[in-house]
């Protein structure tokens, strides 16, 4: 037989191991996000690409400017930064911080939901008309999913926070919150890019 | 976050009792409260239009599901991370159902092992339903001009079997035995992440009903694949479709995020890649292949879904869509599928044979190349399922060329196979019958394949019968019979009992024959020229057809007899020794039943598992020739059992 025992106590695990199994989990479920974001955009770049019938730009024309487009990612990109200011404190030790940035992160993120609400609410051509306005539409309506998911995950950290449940030993929620934090400023800043190529 | 870590629960409160209260009934009643609100108020504000009805279906099944998740108590774990209230120990063993009985069955209980035998029991019951669905199809079938059921029934039956037996086979080895088995296999103490882990169980149990429902709205008259744009014609039953595919592949995602990181981050001391055992391999790359093809799928049906409710034009080449994109992102995950399904059944075949051939797997090293050949060319297939759409004539070259070179890797698993059998002293029990049936069948299968991958052959058999044939032989004959195989093998460690083994032969050996007279039949017809999907056919195809009917009668009088012999064992069967099969890995080595927390210490591995007929002897060990638990060979073993094996 190949295998020996060993004795060990079993009490909690250690911060390590689960911080290590945390990490690889939430890498992976971005990695399934990603290929989820990547077909969006493969959509976007397929259909832009092949204009059936000529039916990518809208009848009259309409399209949306890509100004708003780098807004959103933008907000998106500062929210991120400002909870990554928030974790770094954490590392050191300071909760207060970690609460300040965690906080402004969130009230970006949750700016950032209403400006994206306000951009799909306003635009110019309506789902029916084009390929073009369906890709535009499902690529800024998942970035907005992004944002929604992204403030439920603020609301936990800031909450947890404010209980005091975070440690510079002890932390590695805060961590894995900011991977996914940092993966939707990647997302926006791609979406942002994507509906920047407008015409075929 | 779902998963909290141990390290920041408090410890010593009291365990909560509201949790372990919610199950399967609170969580129908929460999802019916819920769907009823959905569809009265749905009904109310978005009925009109276009688009009235397939707003209120899918509002009424996104908020079934969701009242049934809440009514379970699988958004308990969440909203307690949100308000900062974490579980204690005491509340997690409560949630893991100890003492709880056969009640932890029916409630969102963390226990790997009981998730393990939870989808055990919905894929079997997946696969009488597909079965049955089969059963009709092939009474529809029996005669030229039968009028069994109507043509538009008769579509939505053969949709609903391919979809029923898609999310069965998926879930079928990767869900039981990679849930029980696995992390008793690698030396570990649970999942990583215990409640992800019934998470990923219960979304299932949302899915099916929600799945059922299409019968009642229509149906999906297009076949599994729900091609666009005949997905954007079809009825409100095709919503509910939608909606089950985004449910399944969100749970797919999650089990193979868990999964995975289990097996990568939990392994036990020792336990290297070299060491660790074959299965872990298959149902590792299995999962993790469907944690980057899921979201593609899950795309096409987002899309479609969006299509149907709001009036997007993805797929609608009249207003600038194209149905090429659904074909693109449906075969990205479509194929891809194919070996999430195909390699842990492989796998556990592969784990099991030296088992009964009491010989070291042949090349480990040759059985982890073929896995990792198949994910990688995996994912460059996907267009030899569209040679006849008219997309890209140059590339159908390269596409034949992936698709044939695919087969290299497998075929390396199919040596691997026959290098372990040879010369080996083989057990003739019921697991390594599998080993033999799925040979058989898998070749078969494969080597029409690579008929199929040609550009030639593909154009003239294309959507005919003999793809059909072609694809049953991989994934029933090659898959469910490894299913067949790895049930009979771990069924004495996950239920304590041995499977009745004279029973088990019959029903069996019987499903195999039936099988084959089915599918070599449908080979014949398809030949011929019959297309599949289509409810009747012309008296030249009558023999082959009332051939195949007569083998699926065959197989479903063999299924029952196999579900009899498993249902009257896990009952009334022989209590099963810890280590039946004289086997090596870990999961072997622990009492059965398993304790909750599988390993009193945890063990240190220092080989790997396929040592038989090692340990100072170059020939194979023979094994024991009654049931009567056979010694292993090799040093000796400090089991948990505390004795030595």
């Amino acid at each position: 037989m190949s295998t020996a025992t060993v004795t060990l106590t079993h009490g909690p695990e250690e911060l390590g191991e689960v911080r290590g199994r945390q990490r690889l989990a939430v890498l992976l479920l971005i990695a399934a996000d990603a290929a989820f974001v990547l077909s969006l955009v493969f959509t976007y770049f397929y259909l832009r690409a092949l204009d059936t019938e000529g039916g990518w730009i809208p009848q009259d024309g309409r399209t949306v400017g890509p100004t708003a487009g780098w807004v959103i990612a933008g907000v998106a990109v500062l929210s991120a930064v400002a909870y990554r200011w928030g974790e770094l404190g954490i590392r050191g030790g300071r909760r207060g911080r970690l609460l300040a940035g965690s906080s402004a992160a969130l009230l970006l993120v949750l700016a950032d939901a209403a400006l994206q609400t306000i951009q799909l609410g306003n635009l110019p051509m309506p789902t029916t008309d084009g390929a073009y306005a369906s890709s535009f539409i499902v690529l800024a309506g998942y970035h907005l999913v992004h944002l929604v998911m992204t403030a439920v995950f603020g609301i936990g950290i800031c909450n947890r926070a404010r209980l005091g449940r975070f440690s510079a030993a002890n932390h590695s929620h805060v961590e894995m919150v900011g991977l996914w934090w940092i993966w939707v400023a990647v997302s926006a800043l791609l979406t942002a890019f994507t509906t920047s190529f407008v015409g075929t | 976050m779902v998963d909290t870590a141990v390290a920041e629960t408090a410890i010593g409160r009291e365990p909560r009792r509201r949790v372990p209260r919610l199950n399967v009934l609170t969580g129908v009643v929460c999802g019916l409260i819920l769907a009823g609100a959905g569809w009265g108020v749905s009904s109310w504000l978005l009925s009109a239009g276009d688009y009235g009805a397939d707003r209120v279906v899918s509002i009424t099944m996104v908020c079934w599901a969701v009242g049934f998740l809440v009514g379970v108590g699988a958004l308990a774990g969440p909203i307690r991370w949100l308000l900062g209230r974490d579980l204690s120990v005491a509340d997690e063993h409560v949630l893991a159902g100890k003492d709880q009985g056969v009640g932890r069955y029916f409630r969102f209980t963390t226990d790997h092992k009981v998730v393990g035998v939870q989808y055990l029991v919905l894929s079997m019951t997946l696969f009488g339903v597909g079965g049955l669905l089969a059963m009709l199809i092939r009474t529809q079938l029996i005669r030229p001009g039968a009028r069994f059921v109507s043509p538009q029934t008769y579509n939505t039956i053969v949709g609903m079997h391919g979809i029923i037996m898609i999310i069965g086979t998926i879930i079928m080895v990767s869900g039981p035995f990679g849930n029980f088995i696995l992390p008793i296999m690698i030396g570990a103490r649970d999942m990583a992440f215990p409640r992800l882990n019934a998470l990923s169980f219960w979304l299932i149990c949302a899915a099916v009903p929600v799945l059922l429902a299409t019968f009642f709205f229509g149906g999906i008259p297009t076949g599994w694949s729900v091609y666009a744009p005949l997905s954007d014609q079809a009825p409100a039953g095709m919503d509910c479709f939608l909606i089950t595919i985004i449910i399944f592949a969100i749970s797919s995602g999650i089990a193979g995020v868990n999964i995975t990181t289990t097996a990568v981050k939990m392994r036990a001391r020792g336990m290297t890649w070299t060491r660790t055992p074959i299965f872990v391999f298959g149902t590792v790359s299995s999962v993790a292949l469907g944690v980057i093809a899921f979201p593609m799928f899950m795309a096409a049906m987002v899309l479609e879904g969006l299509n149907r409710t709001t009036g997007t034009v993805f797929y609608d080449a009249a207003h600038g869509g194209s149905a090429w994109l659904y074909a693109h992102l449906f075969w990205l995950m479509g194929h891809p599928e194919v070996y999430v399904i195909l390699l842990p059944a492989f796998a556990a075949v592969l784990e099991l044979t030296p088992v009964f051939a009491r010989k070291p797997l042949f090349s480990f090293l040759g059985a982890v190349t073929g896995i990792a050949g198949i994910i990688g060319l995996s994912m460059f297939v996907w267009a030899h399922h569209m040679f006849i759409s008219g997309w890209a004539p140059a590339l159908d070259g390269p596409f034949m060329l992936t698709t044939e070179l695919i087969s290299i890797p497998t075929g390396l698993l199919i040596l691997v196979l026959l290098g372990t059998l040879w010369r080996g002293t083989v057990w003739m029990r019921l697991p390594v019958m599998a080993t033999f049936a799925m040979l058989w069948n898998f070749i078969i299968g494969g080597i029409t394949g690579i008929y199929l991958s040609d550009v030639p052959v593909d154009q003239a058999m294309h959507g005919s019968m003999f793809v059909t044939a072609h694809f049953h032989f991989t994934l029933m004959g090659g898959a469910l019979t490894g299913f067949a195989g790895a049930l009979a093998y771990w069924f004495p460690k996950m239920t304590g009992r041995m499977l009745d083994e004279r029973l088990g032969m019959i029903g069996f050996w019987i499903i195999q024959i039936g099988f084959n007279v089915t599918f070599l039949g449908m080979f014949a017809v398809g030949l011929a020229g019959q297309p599949r999907r289509v409810a009747d056919y012309p008296s030249l195809f009558a023999t082959g057809n009332l051939v195949s009917s007569i083998g699926a009668y065959i197989i479903g009088s063999g299924a029952l007899i196999y579900l009899y012999a498993v249902v009257h064992s896990w009952r009334h069967g022989r209590r099963a020794p810890g280590n039946p099969w004289g086997a090596k890995t870990l999961e072997w080595q622990v009492p059965t039943p398993v304790p909750l927390e599988n390993f009193t210490v945890l063990p240190v591995v220092t080989s790997d598992f396929y040592g038989y007929g090692e340990g100072g002897s170059a020939a194979p060990t023979p094994a024991p020739r009654r049931i009567a638990a056979p010694v292993p060979s090799g040093a000796a073993a400090t089991t948990q059992e505390g004795g030595t094996a």
